[in-house]
């Protein structure tokens, strides 16, 4: 259903600052959210993007075509958050100096790589200097553009070109990092887990973040169907499932007070996320000795939630 | 003003004249009282430089990068392991072509860990596409400091500023500085270039086999044919303050027999010594290179054509047939020597000077050596 | 021969672009059946990947099909608007 927002206006704008023809696979949810979350930048703001060497550089930004409407700068794997934070100084002093009159939004995108595997030094450098820029994490649990490698941020168990179920082993054996504890760490005003398929809860995460001065923190969640491996049309469902069966809290965390956005009733099993996302979890469901993983992930996820709750409780 | 200031203190103190938009740095030694002294200053209010104290050298470079994408004059200093560091951003800086200025306090890179003076950081960069120039005292790394703003606005290439670690970053000399206002006008208003918060530009977006070699192309066309800008600021310095800068310094060349190449401070002990043997008549001249990128390979090639060279090389290049400077020498001269000497920081002052050169002009040298080592250590 | 401009360091500015089509990526291609349906769904702009969902003052106006890659996603949002037809 059409949210109370306006969604056509969110859209034009989105589809000013970030345009078709870029070759992101079919059924990527990446222009979604980038779309969505420039399609909120303020009236009167322009929006200046840094984006990490990822899924959503190398599709977008290939001479002589740009997807982008607006400035938007590339540097390296690792620094999209210290090459924004030169860009937000610099807009500073020349504003001082009376260059400046335009207003400016600083976002930067990055997948979970460049988040919280290579790029965690530059972004925790960027939160602790408390520049004014909102960070987007586009978490697709894996180093999707160069072929599905192991992260952090890849979930335990999931099946990926550099943890690969084999004879000696069931996937990733460690379990995923959390980074927005890490983040909560820096003590920002405003930190929050998303997922496109909430769009209402989406879109008022971003003008919450907008509506800070300092740094932003989203992560946001990213069903990559070619990582994965479930079929192209499905990217919806999936993303859908993730939050129903808990695997994907909605929650922000302002001030360092948590708040829960999106409480079930009776989340699903996490089996039906684990059916859903496709072939990285495939071989959970063949029947191995010894070998319990939806019930371990389950009471995984269950612990998880309920360390949210009792967050969520403190505040 | 006549000042006693060293190395440090006269970088920090440029920027300070000219009051740049944004300053990224990280400290490490010896460029540390470089960046202390400028947070002081705006800390005091001197100036009103936006001081972003990254969190890493890498960091530091990116931020200056976005700062001056978004038309921001920056500024950073390095040394050593920080430069290689972010040796990956280097390469990013000149291949965006952005104006900024980098100083480097060269200490060597380890292991084993060194503090001490060497070249092997700066010359990590010699293919980065950065414009490099080394400076042999104080007075001239504070000339060269504010030679270098106008430089890297007028050629969009970014400057790398070289001064010996320890000799020249702390050693205290008197040079005469420029008023504020002098330096300010000099270096000029902030020419606008195209960035990110007056256009809409994608910068460092992926130029594939398709395009990839046009743009590389012109980024060596006009490395190279930077040096006429270089020049032609150097020459705007000495008409309006009297100092005079070349792409390289030489005594005695003309009608030497032998000539000594050799580079920053050590330059000023071979001179010396080349002086005391020319009043005994003896034959010998002495050079500095001095804008190392674009090295000036026609105009050197002149000089030093038909004379034997001894090049001077304070950094290794391991596995190669030379150092690294007697790899782009070697061709310059039909005799040819090279010598290494100076490597972390190992003292060679002006007995060392005479003892080398007094070498070359008695007896015959082997065509390359490594000079100094200490006959007490069983290696 | 008129020579195509390249910047320093293969800079684009926004505005001097060039279009790339992704039109031809499709294996199958999206058919409005229920256009009423449709405009109550207005979210469904933003879920396509390409924007080749356009809607006019809130209301459904045309599929762009030079950039439609037919992934699917709106007709598995919509079933009962869209439809997706082997090309």
């Amino acid at each position: 259903m059409a949210g109370k927002c306006d969604l056509q206006k969110i859209w034009e704008k989105g589809k000013d600052c970030f345009g078709p023809g870029h070759r992101t696979c079919s059924g990527c949810f990446i222009p979604t959210i980038v779309r969505t979350v420039l399609g909120c930048v303020p009236d009167g703001y322009e929006p200046v993007v840094s984006i990490a060497t990822g899924c959503l550089e190398v599709t977008s930004t290939i001479w002589p075509h740009t997807s982008f409407g607006g400035s938007c700068i590339h540097n390296a794997f690792e620094n999209s958050a210290s090459t924004m934070a030169g860009i937000e100084r610099a807009y500073v002093a020349r504003k001082k100096r009376g260059e400046i009159k335009k207003k400016f939004k600083f976002v930067v995108f990055a997948g979970d790589g460049g988040t919280v595997d290579i790029g965690l030094q530059a972004l925790s450098g960027m939160l602790e200097r408390g520049h004014d820029i909102l960070y987007v994490l586009y978490d697709n649990g894996c180093y999707s553009n160069t072929g599905v490698q192991r992260s952090g941020s890849t979930p335990y168990l999931a099946n990926t070109t550099t943890s690969p179920v084999g004879l000696e082993s069931n996937g990733k054996a460690q379990k995923r990092k959390d980074i927005m504890s890490i983040v909560a760490a820096h003590n920002i005003p405003y930190a929050a887990q998303a997922n496109p398929a909430y769009l209402d809860d989406f879109i008022y995460k971003i003008n919450k973040a907008f509506s800070y001065e300092g740094p932003k923190f989203l992560s946001v969640f990213m069903p990559c169907n070619y990582g994965w491996k479930f079929p192209q049309s499905k990217t919806y469902d999936v993303a859908k499932v993730a939050t129903e069966t808990n695997f994907w809290p909605l929650y922000e965390i302002e001030g360092g007070k948590y708040k829960i956005n999106y409480k079930l009733k009776k989340a699903l099993p996490v089996e039906e996320y684990l059916k859903a996302s496709g072939g990285q979890y495939a071989h959970l469901f063949k029947p191995k000795p010894n070998f319990k993983p939806i019930a371990e992930i389950q009471k995984e996820i269950n612990e998880y939630f309920k360390t949210l709750e009792k967050k969520a409780r403190m505040c | 003003m006549r000042t006693l200031i060293n190395g440090n203190y006269a970088v920090s103190y440029a920027m300070m004249q000219i009051n740049p938009d944004v300053c990224a740095s990280y400290p490490i030694t010896p460029q540390t009282q470089i960046i202390e002294t400028f947070s002081k200053y705006v800390s005091d209010g001197k100036v009103t430089t936006e001081n972003i104290l990254a969190e890493s050298e890498h960091s530091a470079m990116s931020a200056c990068i976005g700062a001056s994408a978004a038309g921001a004059r920056v500024f950073t200093a390095t040394a050593s392991q920080g430069l290689a560091y972010m040796i990956e951003v280097l390469y990013i800086a000149a291949g965006l072509r952005l104006p900024m200025i980098m100083v480097v306090g060269n200490r060597g890179i380890g292991a084993p860990l060194l503090l001490h003076c060497d070249y092997s950081d700066s010359f990590l960069a010699r293919d980065s596409g950065w414009i490099q120039i080394y400076c042999k005292d104080v007075q001239e790394v504070y000339d060269t400091t504010l030679m270098a703003v106008k430089i890297t606005e007028k050629t969009k290439i970014p400057v790398m500023v070289m001064m010996d670690g320890f000799y020249t970053t702390h050693g205290e000399q008197v040079i005469d500085t420029l008023t504020s206002a002098q330096a300010k006008s000099f270096v000029g208003e902030k020419p606008s270039w195209a960035n990110m918060l007056d256009s809409r530009i994608t910068f460092g977006n992926v130029a594939l086999t398709d395009s990839n070699l046009e743009v590389r192309e012109r980024q060596f066309k006009d490395l190279r044919e930077s040096n006429k800008s270089i020049l032609g600021v150097q020459k705007e310095f000495n008409k309006k303050f009297g100092r005079k800068y070349g792409l390289y310094d030489a005594f005695g060349v003309k009608d030497a027999d032998m000539v000594f190449v050799a580079m920053g401070s050590t330059y000023q002990v071979i001179e010396l010594a080349c002086k005391e043997l020319r009043k005994k008549r003896k034959k010998v001249g002495c050079l500095r290179p001095r804008v190392y990128r674009p090295f000036p390979f026609e105009k050197l090639g002149r000089e030093l054509k038909g004379k034997k060279i001894v090049v001077m090389d304070r950094a290794i290049s391991h596995g190669a047939e030379f150092g690294p400077m007697g790899l782009e020498f070697q061709n310059m001269s039909s005799e040819f020597y090279n010598v290494v000497y100076g490597i972390g920081g190992r003292e060679f002052g002006l007995e060392e000077a005479r003892d080398l050169i007094s070498k070359f002009l008695t007896g015959k040298q082997k065509k390359f050596q490594f000079y100094g080592l200490r006959a007490d250590l069983e290696n | 021969m008129a020579k195509k401009k390249i910047e320093l360091g293969a800079r684009i500015f926004a505005e001097k672009s060039e279009e790339y089509q992704t039109g031809s990526w499709r294996k199958e291609i999206p058919v409005v059946k229920n256009k009423e349906e449709l405009n109550k769904y207005l979210e469904i702009a933003l879920y396509c990947p390409e924007a080749a969902i356009v809607f006019v003052n809130k209301k459904f106006s045309h599929i762009d099909y030079k950039f439609c890659k037919g992934c699917g996603i709106c007709a598995n949002y919509l079933k009962k608007a869209i439809e997706m037809k082997r090309v």
